[in-house]
């Protein structure tokens, strides 16, 4: 089962409380997956949230974007 | 529409999830909202619940308890009422296998204080948009799969 919040001694071992650590990961766990390191340091930022909180962050920007279709 | 708390639903809607889970009516949260829920960095517009039935009695009562009705006859069905715009029912899902199995495998979690639900997990979302290969669907790809492998790296 895939895990949905990261345990505390995850984000000690892999250095993902600050951007810096969370940057330097991303790139490895893009390299390894050829995905966009990007994208990985979005998801491991996310993983810091709540899943209500990732869900409001989600959903407030599909709503910014359709007023700014308008 | 959101409640003046900042959660992303409304109200009703979190009220609409309590009462289908206190009537125990079998459903799993699918689409791009399971996968944001589990870290996946894209934008969704709404909650896609798929049902094992929509025959089961438990729909309409919990729309009925919070102020609105269970149209079963629309294609596809909704929730319709004040502040349930946000959810929809999921009649199919490309790509999985059926609901039982599926539902089987899903994860608990709790979304709210109190309100835990079945979210399939992401690896099946994106073999489900896999599956749909629309354009909206292959979009979101690079997102899930960026998603799983930082998920899978971050457990190691």
């Amino acid at each position: 089962m895939l895990p949905h919040t990261l345990p505390a001694k995850v984000v000690d071992r892999h250095g993902l409380a600050d951007r810096v650590g969370r940057r330097r990961f991303a790139e490895e766990v893009a390299r390894k997956y050829d995905v966009d390191a990007g994208d990985v340091e979005h998801v491991l930022s996310n993983l810091t949230l709540s899943p209500i909180e990732r869900l409001r962050r989600s959903m407030t920007r599909a709503r910014l974007g359709r007023i700014a279709a308008k | 529409m959101p409640d003046s708390d900042g959660l992303p639903l409304s109200e009703r809607e979190i009220e609409l999830l309590r009462e289908l889970v206190k009537a125990d009516v079998p459903f799993v949260l699918v689409g791009l909202g399971a996968a944001v829920i589990q870290g996946a960095d894209t934008v969704t517009k709404d909650l896609d619940l798929w049902f094992s039935s929509i025959a089961h009695p438990g729909l309409d009562e919990a729309a009925r308890k919070v102020g609105g009705v269970f149209v079963w006859r629309s294609n596809p069905p909704l929730f319709s009422g004040p502040g349930l715009d946000d959810i929809d029912v999921v009649v199919h899902c490309d790509g999985l296998q059926d609901f039982d199995t599926e539902y089987a495998a899903a994860i608990d979690i709790e979304l709210v204080s109190g309100l835990v639900i079945k979210v399939l997990p992401i690896d099946r979302v994106l073999a489900s948009k896999r599956s749909a290969n629309r354009p909206k669907d292959r979009a979101v790809i690079p997102a899930l799969e960026a998603a799983i492998a930082a998920l899978k790296e971050a457990s190691d």
